[in-house]
């Protein structure tokens, strides 16, 4: 409603003044004063910010049209694993992070040496523990938590590596479960 | 962004395999009679929509549908759709509604933002010519005051669409090529200068040839046709929706529709193969059939010999050993009965994962299983039912013949249970284990479709197997090995495997990369070595 009153308003204002155009006489009775004048400036300058400030906080928004062509996408198992995996950093150290990954990775670890080793799971819990379970370093100190026991030129070479030495050692240690899980079958 | 694509625009309905032509209705009427240059035409500055936002093409919709911007998908498909379909369609459209009706099922009306910064400038010429007292700075205002009534002086427009559509096989074969025609026309009374359409493709469908989707003007009366590509799929698929976008002139306003037209549906039917013979448990029914059992009697394997007894069959006398020792001696051969099977597929949500990006997912993997298992089981005489393990559960008992097998085969490929998205619901597994197990024969044996995705398919296997149903496992793999949580959760999956065949299940790895038979037969020789 509002909208057209000033719609109307603004019809009539602009016949007003194409109407002075021909009769001048027209507007004589408004005031055409400096003081006035400058207000209706600064007004019309107020204005302009206002809409500068919606502008600036506003975008386009069209209707969002769906990707109707493709089919639904599904998941590979792991993904998520991976999702989390690529979170961490070296800058944020996140704990519970950490240890939801070690615990996943770990999880698998033990079923996968009971299954190949014939081992109880306490017996696996203890191999990794103590790193015996695999040749690889790396692998064997993600569960240890310790320095990986490899040469200095490997340990220097892992600490400027781009990926921080807790994925590395979360890759190494997958690496070595599932060449464990897939070896022979009995 | 619709005016990114390029639309497949064909020029009238009048080309639409005549299917507007056999209905008596007014509104394809008036598209047949003026249809032909209805969207040559520009219809009241069409041009000047917000096509000068910069960000769509240059060109006007009208000068795209002039040039003839029809893709090979839409030539293609015009070809077809001269044939049956579009007769279908024709006869479809001569029911009790008019052709192609739509209703309204959600719209919502709002502003795009799209001319707010003129009335930045506009007030800011304006305030600073007045202040600076220079008119050529005040008159620049004006310009900014025509935008600004070009803006909002018109809302966007609420269109009324008559939709057909029509496909060029509604039954076809699990990977062939379908292509689909939309021909929207505008029924209403005014022009609808710019409006977006896009097509509710079945979520289990990929548009493989053409955007489902056009962005055009229309007058009243004019119609636009824009053709699509899907690949079929096992399955039954309707497509009954349209996703609308009609703005004023000027871009400024936009009216969002979702409308529902009349469904068009597509079968696609698995061809009937049995191809491999599936290894069974011992446990059989008292009728005769092919699994050899370990008691002896009428078959044709050798059992075991013992003494004549009187009746015994004459052809069944060792006549050797009579004529070496004088003694009469009856052959015994391993009695082949007929075994009861239930094929359960796992449809659970955990169970619809997709090895990488391209080939079937696992879940039609197990379906595609599921068929063959149950028409090479039918084939050599056993008594098989099909049941899932979803949220919407499936039974079909067990049963032989043709009418049981038709009824199968027709609940595999179309039942919406085993459709090849995923279901929202969960499945209270307990409950479902008690109905299943008390549905299930006593000489049931259950064959158990699933990529084990979990502990949860582990548990369900095991809980079946124990209670004296033995349970052979089919499992479709959809593991990687190229990251390191795909790595883990394929160890992981290696691992469930194997402790079920510890606890005496057979279960058969299939790899995406060969046949269910090879396999089967791999599994056989693991069984019997």
């Amino acid at each position: 409603m509002t909208r057209r009153l000033t719609a109307a308003a603004g019809v009539v204002l602009a016949l007003v003044g194409l109407v002075a155009l021909a009769v001048p006489s027209v507007t004589t009775t408004l005031p055409t004063d400096e003081t006035v004048v400058s207000i209706l400036g600064g007004v019309l300058l107020l204005g302009a910010a206002r809409e500068i400030q919606r502008r600036r906080d506003a975008s386009f928004e069209y209707a969002e049209t769906s990707d109707t062509e493709v089919t639904v996408e599904l998941p590979t198992p792991g993904d998520d694993f991976d999702r989390r995996l690529e979170t961490i950093t070296v800058t944020r150290y996140n704990q519970l992070q950490r240890q939801s990954i070690r615990d996943d990775v770990r999880e698998v670890a033990v079923a996968t040496l009971q299954r190949r080793e014939r081992c109880t799971e306490d017996e696996a819990q203890v191999m990794l523990d103590e790193g015996t379970w695999t040749d690889d370093p790396f692998a064997a100190s993600f569960f240890t938590r310790r320095p990986p026991k490899t040469s200095a030129r490997n340990r220097i070479r892992e600490l400027f590596s781009s990926t921080p030495p807790f994925q590395r050692r979360a890759v190494s240690a997958v690496r070595e479960v599932h060449r464990l899980a897939e070896g022979e079958d009995d | 962004m619709t005016e990114d694509d390029a639309p497949t625009v064909r020029r009238s309905a009048g080309e639409f395999g005549g299917a507007p032509a056999r209905s008596s209705d007014d509104v394809v009427e008036a598209t047949s009679a003026d249809g032909d240059d209805a969207s040559r035409d520009d219809p009241g500055g069409s041009d000047s929509g917000d096509r000068k936002d910069g960000s769509g093409s240059d060109q006007d919709p009208a000068d795209e549908t002039g040039n003839g911007a029809t893709g090979d998908s839409a030539e293609e498909a015009g070809d077809h759709a001269a044939g049956d379909s579009a007769e279908e369609a024709g006869d479809h459209a001569t029911g009790d509604r008019p052709a192609g009706a739509t209703t309204v099922e959600a719209s919502r009306l709002s502003s795009t933002d799209h001319w707010l910064g003129i009335a930045a400038v506009t007030f800011l010429t304006a305030g600073l010519g007045v202040l600076t007292q220079s008119r050529p700075l005040f008159l620049a205002a004006v310009v900014g005051v025509g935008y600004l009534a070009y803006a909002n002086a018109t809302e966007a427009p609420e269109p009324s669409l008559a939709v057909t559509r029509a496909v060029t096989d509604p039954n076809p074969e699990p990977g062939d090529r379908v292509g689909v025609r939309v021909t929207v026309t505008n029924a209403g009374d005014g022009v609808l200068p710019d409006l977006r359409i896009v097509d509710h493709v079945p979520d289990a469908l990929a548009a493989v040839d053409g955007p489902a989707r056009t962005a055009t003007a229309l007058r009243p009366g004019a119609s636009v046709t824009f053709a699509y590509t899907v690949l079929a799929r096992r399955g039954e698929f309707t497509f009954d929706g349209l996703d609308v976008v009609a703005r004023n002139v000027s871009g400024s306003r936009e009216r969002a529709l979702e409308l529902r037209t009349e469904p068009t549906t597509i079968t696609c039917l698995p061809p009937l193969d049995a191809t491999e013979t599936v290894p069974l448990h011992g446990l059989t029914s008292p009728y005769t059939g092919r699994v050899s059992t370990d008691s002896a009697g009428e078959g044709v394997e050798f059992a075991s010999l013992r003494e004549y007894q009187h009746g015994d069959a004459l052809s069944r006398i060792d006549w050797n050993r009579y004529a070496r020792d004088g003694d009469l001696a009856t052959m015994e051969f391993r009695e082949e009965r007929m075994a009861t099977v239930v094929v359960l597929v796992e449809l659970r949500k955990a169970a619809y994962l997709q090895a990488g990006p391209d080939g079937p997912h696992a879940v039609d993997r197990s379906i595609e299983a599921t068929r063959r298992l149950f028409n090479s089981l039918i084939d050599t005489g056993d008594r098989v039912g099909v049941a899932t393990l979803a949220p919407d559960d499936v039974w079909q008992a067990p049963g032989a013949g043709p009418t049981h097998q038709a009824e199968v085969r027709n609940l595999l490929a179309t039942h919406p249970t085993l459709s090849p998205t995923p279901p929202s619901d969960r499945v209270y597994v307990p409950g479902y284990l008690r109905t299943f197990l008390h549905r299930l024969a006593d000489d049931a044996q259950v064959v158990f479709v699933s990529p084990v995705p979990d502990r949860t398919s582990e548990y369900v296997a095991r809980a079946i197997h124990v209670r004296d149903h033995p349970v052979t496992v089919i499992s479709p793999d959809s593991t990687r090995t190229d990251t390191p949580g795909r790595t883990l959760a394929a160890a992981e999956r290696s691992n469930r495997l194997a402790s079920l065949r510890e606890s005496g299940l057979r279960v058969v790895d299939w790899d995406p990369e060969e046949s269910l038979a090879e396999a089967l037969a791999r599994g056989r020789r693991r069984w019997s070595g």
